[in-house]
């Protein structure tokens, strides 16, 4: 195999990487390639898929998807949350202990309620996983997944009415974005996976505020009550899946010993 | 912090074979293993680097898990070794031998 033939047979097979390690890992392997005769490219440098593998392993780190996207000293910073799955699962992580976690979406921390809920007793660490996620009852996924639909539609309603009643469109349009965008959105995940799990949660989360917001005459009334309230729908609407997904597994279990 | 990186690259394919050992003489639980992991200072094993390993080998099919009634609190998820586990165990058991020999002799400063 000629250099140029291997170098273009590890550049296809590493192509989905960032462009900057992409050029590192090609510009290493031709270094590399100085020393080596040409004959020699095989037994030393081994096939380009196998290098590939290996390149890719080595200037991958360790922690992945859960590095943040930038960091301005202890504060991470991460605007990914909204198309990338793993980053969004930062707030429901039962296998990770730390409460505070890197950013999903904006500047700051969020807080891992996988942790809580653990710390809280309510879950082990590894009862959530797609086994349990899947095992969930088709009664409780409809009741989860209706929630944000039902919430949205009372926002609709609630928000054409008060605009009849002389409210401002500008902030029914807002309500019902914030309802409505959530709760379309979080139907894009493929059904009885994980991230379903989180969008919905969050939908419902967005929809409760939503509801919220078109119960109080002044925006600024009671947003204490309206975040608390928003924050404990994010919890339960991952949580009570996950018992009765585990809850599902351990009757399953019971029956195949019977 | 280039130090932390490398000491925690080191440390990362040993767990899994630290985890698998644990597995080879009966099925244990989750925290069960981050107990013993625990006790081994030098590991440095948490819960937050045990539990999705544990993950990672079941998505594997190294090991499998069943559901066994708790003394305390719900269910718990016992893991068990499967017919491939135990291959891949016996693997980088060998692997790890050969692998000590050749790095105590290099670190020792021993030509071959």
């Amino acid at each position: 195999m000629t250099s140029d033939l291997w170098i273009a047979a590890l550049a296809s097979e590493i192509g989905s990487l960032a462009p900057e390690i992409q050029h590192l890992i090609l510009q290493d392997a031709r270094e590399a390639m100085d020393d080596v005769a040409e004959s020699d490219i095989l037994s030393l440098l081994g096939d380009p898929i196998s290098y590939a593998a290996n390149a890719t392993a080595a200037f991958t780190p360790d922690s992945g998807t859960d590095a943040p996207q930038a960091q301005i000293g202890p504060v991470t910073v991460d605007f990914r949350g909204l198309t990338n799955a793993t980053v969004r699962s930062r707030i429901w992580n039962p296998a990770n202990p730390r409460v505070f976690t890197n950013k999903v979406f904006g500047i700051g921390w969020d807080i891992n309620l996988g942790a809580i809920a653990v710390k809280l007793g309510l879950i082990r660490p590894d009862d959530y996983d797609e086994e349990t996620v899947r095992a969930i009852p088709p009664a409780v996924t409809n009741a989860s997944t209706a929630y944000p639909v039902i919430l949205s539609a009372v926002v609709i309603i609630r928000s054409i009415f008060g605009v009849r009643q002389g409210r401002s469109k500008s902030a029914a349009l807002g309500h019902i974005m914030l309802a409505a965008v959530p709760t379309v959105w979080s139907r894009r995940a493929l059904p009885q996976t994980e991230d379903a799990l989180v969008r919905n949660a969050i939908a419902s989360a967005a929809a409760t505020l939503a509801v919220g917001e078109t119960l109080t005459r002044n925006n600024k009334d009671r947003n204490n009550v309206k975040a608390a309230i928003a924050g404990i729908t994010l919890f339960l609407q991952l949580l009570l899946p996950v018992r009765a997904g585990r809850a599902a597994l351990w009757q399953q279990r019971g029956h195949h010993h019977e | 912090m280039a130090g932390t990186d490398h000491i925690t690259q080191l440390r990362k394919g040993t767990i899994d074979l630290a985890i698998l050992a644990l597995l080879q003489t009966s099925p244990r639980y989750g925290g069960e293993i981050v107990t013993i992991l625990g006790g081994f200072q030098g590991l440095d094993a948490s819960g937050g680097t045990v539990y999705p390993l544990l993950t990672r080998l079941k998505n594997q099919h190294l090991v499998t898990t069943t559901w066994e009634e708790s003394p305390s609190g719900p269910p718990r998820k016992y893991y068990h070794l499967t017919a491939t586990g135990k291959h891949t165990l016996r693997d980088l058991t060998e692997n790890w031998y050969s692998l000590s020999v050749a790095m105590n002799d290099i670190l020792k400063g021993e030509p071959r």
